[in-house]
């Protein structure tokens, strides 16, 4: 239902996967009132004063804060994953360093988590969210080590996360494509190989909505088709 | 009483004394206390007070942070005045490289940022506390050892998280694009950098999702927040 269904792609709802983008939607104008304003709905003890804070003015939810922002920092997918870029690949899309850490731990467990991994999920890519919530980026070399990070079998564990990464595009990418359908009328069950199942207003497709944001994603059918043979 | 008079006290002794002392001040809060603490000091404190406050403050402050803070300091004065030249001019001035802004400080400055620097110290220790503990799903010595250099980071990105607030906060009308974003703020930044933002948020995310566990609402169900937000 939730992978197939319009309405749901729509409305991005999502597997069970937490932190899922309809709830950072809502979360998101709070956050945007800064670090003060969560600590004091942290130190709110009353079930009224929360509330109070949790509701904010308008808008109620948002997708031009930071969550969709990470995403966009990202370029469009060009079939480059990390481990194969050339010196010249490095110059053209890694950013050096803005704050001169002399410790190489952040560098190296990033460049060895997304080593299978193109441009498209250099930052805030949904694959990697688990990571994140250990702070992956945050710790030294030594602690790094100490946790096992740089052990043989994490390559398993890496090209395990690359087959969820590459699946998470595929489902993003159809939840895209569900939303065009939707906002051009069309209702009903979508799969990635054939729309026939559609149910069209006048009996047929209108013009296609033109949304934003479509780069990243597979634009067509068979450019999706492409993806999931490479992935099987 | 003339033995009184004769003993040695701050009023008595020479100027270039009482700035030492004043510059060794271990806080801005026992600063002002001492300055405000009799006219003779207070005169002597007003002949250097701005190298005096930046010398305590640079103390209190974590010294590997105070770019940032006191780019999120800067960024909070214009928070609801931005246009849209003046929030390219700051990003220019503040993030093409990392510096120590010249600046003129006084006490109401200083205090702000104190404010703030004690939340994200807090905020950040306790962030990398569970994140290691995370981690490990121990609870012994090795999650909780945290070396200094991995606190800071913590806290570069939580004053990152700050400052893009008091940047993008105008989620109705946003001065820029998710793709203007990605041109002017995050191509700043390493993609671990931004990636330790991506952390940060996720962290706040959870902390004030109902729910979550490290949620401080985790009385109020989901589904009651959700209904909540949306009762429009």
């Amino acid at each position: 239902m939730v992978e197939h269904d319009v309405r749901c792609g729509q409305m991005y709802v999502d597997l069970d996967i937490y932190p899922d983008r309809f709830t950072i939607a809502y979360m998101e104008p709070i956050l945007a009132r800064g670090l003060a304003s969560i600590c004091s709905l942290q130190a709110c003890t009353s079930y009224k004063s929360k509330i109070s804070i949790m509701c904010p003015d308008e808008p109620w939810n948002s997708e031009v804060f930071l969550y969709h922002a990470l995403e966009a920092a990202n370029d469009s997918n060009d079939r480059l994953d990390l481990e194969d870029y050339t010196p010249e690949d490095e110059i053209n899309n890694i950013t050096p360093l803005y704050f001169k850490d002399p410790d190489p731990g952040p560098e190296e467990v990033w460049r060895l988590i997304h080593e299978l991994s193109t441009r498209a999920n250099f930052v805030n890519g949904e694959a990697w969210h688990l990571h994140r919530e250990w702070g992956y980026v945050m710790w030294d070399r030594t602690t790094l080590e100490e946790m096992g990070i740089f052990e043989e079998d994490w390559d398993e564990d890496g090209r395990a996360l690359y087959i969820e990464a590459r699946s998470m595009e595929l489902r993003v990418a159809s939840q895209k494509r569900r939303e065009q359908i939707h906002f051009s009328g069309g209702r009903g069950w979508w799969s990635f190989d054939g729309e026939s199942k559609i149910i069209w207003p006048g009996g047929q497709e209108p013009q296609k909505c033109i949304l934003e944001e479509e780069s990243k994603a597979p634009e067509t059918l068979e450019e999706a088709k492409a993806l999931i043979l490479s992935v099987r | 009483m003339a033995e009184v008079e004769d003993r040695p006290s701050l009023s008595t002794l020479p100027v270039e004394l009482v700035i030492s002392i004043l510059g060794s001040s271990r806080d801005i809060q026992s600063l002002s206390a001492t300055v405000l603490s009799c006219g003779h000091i207070y005169r002597i404190f007003l002949k250097a007070q701005h190298q005096l406050i930046s010398k305590v403050l640079f103390r209190e402050v974590n010294v590997e942070v105070i770019p940032e803070a006191i780019a999120a300091f800067e960024s909070s004065r214009s928070r609801t005045a931005w246009t849209r030249a003046g929030l390219l001019e700051f990003i220019a001035r503040n993030l093409d490289e990392r510096k120590i802004s010249e600046r003129s400080w006084h006490f109401t400055d200083a205090f702000a940022v104190t404010r703030l620097h004690q939340k994200i110290k807090q905020l950040a220790r306790d962030f990398a506390l569970q994140a290691k503990q995370s981690r490990y799903k121990l609870d012994d010595a090795r999650g909780s050892a945290i070396s200094r250099s991995e606190l800071s980071r913590y806290e570069r990105a939580f004053y990152r998280f700050e400052l893009y607030c008091n940047l993008y906060h105008d989620l109705k009308t946003p001065l820029m694009s998710l793709e203007e974003r990605r041109t002017t703020f995050f191509s700043k930044f390493s993609p671990w950098e931004n990636e330790q933002l991506a952390c940060v948020h996720a962290y706040l995310v959870r902390l004030i999702t109902p729910g979550q566990s490290t949620g401080q609402l985790d009385t109020m169900p989901k589904y009651l927040l959700l209904q909540i937000l949306m009762k429009w």
